[in-house]
């Protein structure tokens, strides 16, 4: 599967937005808040790579506020690209042992294309996001 | 083994806590180190563990040990 970002927690969109201009890479989407999932998002890239920086707002308890609070700013989950996100899912859940910890949403950040939040205890969190072959072109 | 007892081996090594004991009302107030995060790390060993798979809606639902321990032995 064709890596389309990784997510990386942090504290302040701003501040790691400007180290990792300083990195070479520049605002693909500017910050904006996903409602859904209580979280501030920012897309950059450097040359064919993609980091999606997410700041999540304090309060609840989310997996994501508890993850934020345990590793800080860090990277934390790769977003794989499919062209059927319900049949990867189903095959990932019932061939490869993950578990659906978010089902289908789609994410404003990403032009509302489908995604979905997956866990497997050998490697941690794992994205899917649709993108169909037309829209790769 | 019961399928409590065998939670329980799971509980103890994910929480690192070898003096953990379960029973059905035990829930995440309970266990310090039972957030949402530690819970999917729970669930997912527990499916590995048992051969069996969790709904996102059961997931979400389980409350305690006890709900746990039913939802598995429906699936046994």
């Amino acid at each position: 599967m064709k890596v389309h970002h990784v997510g990386y927690l942090v504290k302040s969109i701003s501040k790691a937005k400007q180290k990792f201009q300083k990195l070479g890479y520049y605002v693909e989407h500017d910050a904006m808040y996903d409602e859904s999932r209580n979280i501030d998002i920012c897309f950059l890239r450097n040359g064919n790579e993609r980091i999606e920086l997410v700041a999540p707002k304090n309060s609840g308890d989310s997996p994501i506020v508890a993850l934020a609070k345990k590793i800080g700013n860090a990277p934390y989950h790769i977003c794989y690209e499919c062209e059927d996100i319900a049949k990867s899912v189903d095959q990932m859940v019932n061939e490869d042992g993950y578990m659906v910890i978010q089902e289908l949403q789609p994410a404003p950040a990403i032009q509302n294309q489908l995604v979905a939040f997956l866990y497997n205890v050998d490697i941690g969190l794992v994205e899917l996001v649709e993108i169909k072959m037309e829209e790769k072109k | 083994m019961t399928t409590l007892e065998k939670l329980q081996e799971i509980f103890r090594d994910v929480f690192a806590d070898e003096a953990l004991v379960l029973n059905d009302a035990t829930d995440s107030s309970d266990i310090e180190a039972w957030d949402s995060l530690a819970h999917i790390r729970l669930m997912s060993v527990v499916e590995q563990e048992f051969g069996v798979k969790f709904s996102f809606k059961e997931l979400s639902e389980m409350k305690n040990v006890g709900a746990l321990v039913e939802c598995i032995e429906k699936k046994l």
